[in-house]
């Protein structure tokens, strides 16, 4: 027997010895369980070890499979772990001893278990990744079920969800991996027949799995699969070892147009075609020296056509050669195309026969790409419109030749004296002025100098002088000479200089390109960026250029634009294509309007008022134009996707903060409603039963806990107005000492055995500030300096002013603040640490300073000398305390 | 016979309340639970005073109080939950009589309630008492002499018709738009620190100290009350 492996699964027979060779993984993979996998990894493995492999089996379930246990019967096995828990459970892998029996190949049958608990690794997988790093080979079972990135998929279709999955890199990075197909109906058989192999409680979960719909989902998603993983090997191959010949693998289509009218049928077929085969297409325009002389009827015509492959849905591409069918074919093969698609040259048959078809020249490829041509049906009887471009200096031309002809005449004359014999350098002359005529103003003027430069040539030069000898020999020979010499130098020349026309273009557009790109790319707010749009987008077009972005509604609005033009714009931005002016869509208007269109659709209008009507004929100039909107496109919308990213981590933020405040306002609000409902319930249950000093003291406990929750309440929801941002302070000329007095007369009743000593100047200025909120500032320092401070102790309140400052100061004889407490107790949900009255939600402090800081002020706390604490509220005065007339306002009340 | 007290609420538990408590203080409870229905039941049965509750579910709680004083001048009582401050500073100002901020406490409500009436008693009547007296103070309207303790104050011609005009309805909230259209006329609505500087100055001549007032109480955002104990 061979000792060579014949299979990339197999390792070398001699990797035993020395370093570690990385074992090999074949995957036996089906669709669904029951087509046969194990079976047939166990018929690989048994014709792997008559060739000589050393092969061993791991845990194999042959339940339900009494021939497989008959297949199995001379194969070594390792032995299986004892359970280590009771009840039916899968026979489990012992790794170390497989590692210590350390066999060529191992069968490792179901992939995707999971191992129970205690066992080196949780899953199967990564048994299987060890085995392979020390060297041995695998052989394992997978079906497409359980492979992870198609789990969600494979639910909705079977509405089984499977929780044992295995990496799709394992499978992506497997050496082989072996198609086990079955057909449904077979499968659907063996099901009925109960020769599914299914532990029993996973039987009936699967019943989703086995109908027929579910299995020719599976089928299909298992082939796709084998296809992907052909596909890319066969790129990763074409890569390595072929890089200038097509494969074909997924069939590609590049549809060549012309600016014939019946190029829109080209590409209808073509579309035609790439939706019957699954295809990709590009449509491409080659773009060849003589472009150049192209109408700008043709010239609308290709634009027009490139832009309907692309609402049908092709990639279109402007490709620059001087041969076209060399230009196709480069093209074909740099993308991989499978296929070129042309339609039927209209020129007459003569012509190739002399100058050789595209046709023939793209059958003829090298690359091995198949060619189509699409026939168009009156393309042969009725010419198109004519594609060649009568410029309008052509007749012109001809009279211009004649001027050509005499000043090579008059340069002819005095060389014709000085030079003996003169005929050959005479017509030399004559000669570089045909070529001239050629180059310039194209073969007909050429065919016409040439005639009358041989005529010429013929009166002026040639003896008898001044006659026309009209020497028939002479003269044929003298004019093909001049024909095909003065035409070849000219039309040499002239594609030199379309060429140099070309390349110009090309560098402008690539100027244009970067200008743009660099530019946007400097900047990231969005009002500069729609300005170096406009500006990028003036310097290579002219005329007047405007970007109309969309508001929240979608709505464009602009001042310079007529309501007709606004209209245009918005449907521009509604449907994301071009419209107005040279467009099939409102063309009466003056304007010519753009989409700006990224991924996610239009995201602003570009409106241009070109200086060259003619703009919206010149294909190459729309591209770059439109390739400059998509550039700019590009730019608002990584604006925009950067804005949302950034509103969507605040949002996330705030709800972050949300629940942590839920989270502490549901246990504080619930807290004191537990004390009301207990002692409630208590009242209501038992009330009689209770002596009357009990039930008094439950109906204090509800009324001081309503209390609390009612201040729990009214502090939420200025946390609330504050962190949501609508908390505006209504500012009006406030007196500190009617403030104070107010939030004392509120808190009356708790501060009876407190002394209150308050240095409030008489004339004191007025105060900018909203009256309710900073009443309930005040309130709640007093209210908090009432719950921290043993009962009794003083307070002192000073209000004083500071130049354009208003300072007043809230201070206790209290414990004052420990260490680093004295920032803190402005946080949410800050407790002090020895509270010993009724415990707040700790916000009453965080609502302090967040309406002080709303009226720009500060508020800070700090110990006292002598012990205590001190909460200072400094408040801007807010301008100039008005002035009041009071002698006025006595004597107008004194009038009234 | 028994003061005819209207509620109109539109929660349930505030009238069961009410409908508990009221009573035993010599009140007869008529209740309403929405606006429709407590403009109607005050024209059918004239209540003495109106308890009502600025967030009712079918109309604005400020258009009841409007479609109220078209008909009568029954005094109102509105009950606002915190946040409505210019609700109720509205419905003070179209005509409402006095407030609370819910919760209240049932011995404040029947002080409110209480004031209401006697103020009811006293427009009827308007026998235009020349001697007015609230605790300590006491106003001859004649004289046009006030004194605090048997002691005369010397006020100028605005403090002494801002003190007149809260002595005049102790107890109840004046708002400052009110104020000053009492003091000025409804054509001056002066800036609402005119006020202020009267009443610091009011205060100090009045009040044994002006920051902890005993009779001239600042309602944040609303306006002022003298006290009444």
């Amino acid at each position: 027997m061979e000792q060579q492996p014949t299979n990339s699964a197999g390792p070398p027979a001699s990797s035993t010895a020395g370093e570690k060779a990385r074992g090999k993984l074949k995957i036996f993979f089906g669709a669904a369980p029951g087509v046969g996998k194990t079976f047939a990894m166990v018929d690989a493995a048994r014709k792997r070890r008559t060739e000589g492999h050393d092969v061993v089996t791991g845990p194999l379930d042959t339940r339900r499979r009494p021939e497989l246990e008959a297949l199995l019967a001379d194969l070594e096995r390792i032995p299986v772990r004892g359970p280590a828990t009771r009840g039916p459970v899968r026979p489990e892998f012992d790794l170390d001893a497989a590692l210590l029996r350390r066999p060529q190949i191992l069968l490792l049958d179901d992939l995707a278990h999971t191992n129970a608990a205690g066992l080196r690794h949780p899953k199967r997988w990564q048994d299987m990744q060890e085995l392979l790093q020390e060297g041995v080979s695998v052989y394992t079972t997978l079906n497409v079920m359980q492979l992870e990135s198609v789990n969600d998929i494979v639910t909705r279709i079977t509405g089984v969800t499977l929780h044992e999955t295995v990496p799709d890199s394992i499978f992506d990075e497997a050496d082989e991996v072996e198609l086990v197909d079955m057909t449904p109906d077979d499968l659907l058989q063996r099901w009925r027949e109960g020769k599914i192999p299914l532990a029993d409680a996973v039987q009936k979960t699967m019943a989703g799995v086995f109908r027929k719909g579910s299995l020719i989902a599976l089928r299909e998603l298992t082939l796709r699969r084998m296809a992907e993983r052909v596909e890319s090997q066969m790129e990763s191959f074409r890569q390595e070892h072929a890089p200038g010949e097509s494969w074909p693998v997924v069939e590609r289509l590049l549809v060549a147009i012309s600016p014939s009218p019946y190029a829109r049928r080209v590409v209808r077929a073509a579309r035609r075609m790439a939706m019957r085969s699954h295809a990709q297409w590009i449509v491409a325009y080659v773009e060849t020296p003589e472009s150049d002389e192209l109408s700008p009827t043709d010239r609308d015509r290709v634009y027009q056509t490139l832009r309907l492959a692309e609402r049908l849905g092709a990639e279109t591409v402007t490709i620059t050669g001087d041969d076209v069918a060399r230009a196709l074919i480069q093209y074909a093969v740099q993308r991989n195309a499978t296929r070129i698609v042309v339609g039927k040259p209209g020129r007459a048959a003569w012509r190739d026969r002399f100058f050789g078809s595209m046709v023939d020249e793209l059958i003829r490829n090298e690359a091995g790409i198949d060619v189509t041509i699409i026939r168009g049906q009156l393309e042969e009887t009725t010419r198109a419109a004519p594609s060649r471009w009568r410029r309008p200096g052509r007749w012109s031309g001809y009279l211009e030749s004649i001027g050509v002809v005499a000043v090579c005449s008059l340069l002819a004359w005095p060389l014709s004296l000085w030079i003996k014999p003169s005929g050959a350098g005479v017509a030399m002359l004559y000669l570089l002025g045909v070529a001239l005529v050629a180059m310039w103003w194209g073969i007909g003027p050429s065919l016409w100098a040439s005639l009358l430069g041989v005529l010429a040539f013929d009166f002026f030069f040639t003896p008898p002088r001044f006659t026309l000898t009209l020497n028939d020999s002479f003269l044929v020979f003298t004019f093909l000479v001049m024909v095909v010499v003065g035409n070849v130098i000219g039309s040499l020349a002239l594609r030199i200089k379309r060429q140099a026309a070309i390349a110009q273009r090309h560098e402008q557009r690539a100027t244009a390109m970067y200008q743009m790109t660099r530019d946007l790319a400097e900047t990231d707010k969005l009002e500069t960026m729609v300005d170096r749009i406009v500006s990028n987008i003036t310097a290579s077009f002219g005329g007047e250029v405007m970007v109309l972005l969309p508001d929240d509604d979608r709505r464009l609005s602009a001042a310079a634009l007529s309501s007709a033009d606004l209209a245009i714009a918005q449907w521009v931005l509604e449907h994301g294509g071009m419209a107005g002016l040279g467009t099939d869509v409102l063309p009466s208007t003056e304007l010519l309007f753009l989409p700006l269109k990224a991924d996610r659709g239009t995201v602003a209008v570009l409106a241009l008022r070109p200086r060259d009507r003619n703009l919206p004929h010149h294909p190459e100039l729309m591209l770059l134009l439109e390739t400059l909107c998509r550039h700019g496109a590009l730019a608002i919308e990584h604006d925009a996707l950067v804005r949302e990213s950034q509103e969507a981590r605040m949002s996330a933020e705030a709800e972050r903060l949300q629940n942590i405040l839920l989270s502490s306002v549901s246990h504080d609000l619930r807290t004191p409603l537990a004390s009301i409902t207990g002692a409630a319930s208590s009242l209501l249950d038992s009330g009689s039963k209770l002596e009357s000093a009990k039930q008094m003291e439950l109906v204090a406990t509800i009324h001081d806990e309503a209390d609390r929750l009612n201040r729990l309440v009214t502090n939420l929801l200025h946390v609330t107005r504050l962190e949501s941002g609508a908390l505006k302070p209504n500012k009006d000329w406030q007196s500190v000492e009617e403030l104070v007095g107010a939030a004392l007369n509120r808190l009356d009743k708790s501060l009876q055995d407190r002394a209150v000593n308050l240095r409030v100047p008489p004339d004191l200025s007025l105060v900018s500030v909203d009256g309710i909120l900073l009443e309930q500032v005040i309130f709640n320092l007093l209210e908090n300096a009432l719950k921290y401070t043993p009962s009794g102790t003083p307070f002192d309140i000073e209000a004083r002013e500071d130049g354009d400052h208003m300072h007043i100061a809230i201070a206790d004889r209290g414990p004052g603040f420990g260490p680093g407490e004295s920032e803190k107790v402005f946080e949410k949900f800050f407790q002090g640490g020895h509270a010993n009255a009724a415990k707040g939600a700790g916000l009453g402090l965080t609502v302090c300073r967040g309406f002080v800081e709303a009226h720009g002020g500060t508020l800070r706390a700090y110990n006292r000398e002598a012990g205590g604490a001190v909460f200072e509220i400094v408040l801007p005065i807010g301008g100039k305390s008005p002035k009041i007339d009071l002698d006025f306002s006595e004597k107008n009340n004194g009038a009234a | 016979m028994t003061p005819k007290i209207l509620l109109v609420e539109d929660d349930p538990q505030i009238r069961r309340l009410l409908r508990v408590t009221l009573p035993p203080e010599g009140f007869t409870l008529l209740e309403a639970e929405n606006g429709e229905s407590g403009v109607a039941q005050n024209a059918e049965h004239n209540p003495d005073v109106i308890i009502l509750d600025l967030g009712l579910p079918d109309i604005d709680g400020i258009e009841v109080v409007r479609r109220v004083r078209e008909k009568s001048a029954t005094p109102i009582l509105v009950l606002s939950a915190r946040g409505q401050d210019q609700d109720k500073v509205n419905a003070l100002d179209a005509g409402a009589d006095d407030y609370l901020t819910k919760p209240f406490s049932m011995p404040e409500l029947l002080a409110r309630i209480r004031v209401a009436l006697r103020h009811a008693a006293r427009t009827a009547g308007e026998t235009a008492e020349s001697v007015l007296t609230v605790g300590e103070i006491q106003i001859d309207q004649v004289r046009r002499v006030v004194t605090v303790g048997g002691h005369e104050l010397a006020l100028t011609a605005n403090e002494y018709l801002i003190l007149l005009v809260l002595v005049r309805q102790a107890g109840k909230v004046i708002t400052h738009r009110q104020m000053m259209k009492e003091i000025w006329g409804p054509n001056n609505i002066m800036e609402t620190h005119y006020l202020r500087v009267f009443m610091a100055q009011l205060r100090r001549k009045l009040e044994k100290d002006p920051a902890r007032p005993r009779y001239l109480i600042t309602e944040p955002g609303v306006g002022y009350r003298l006290k009444v104990d």
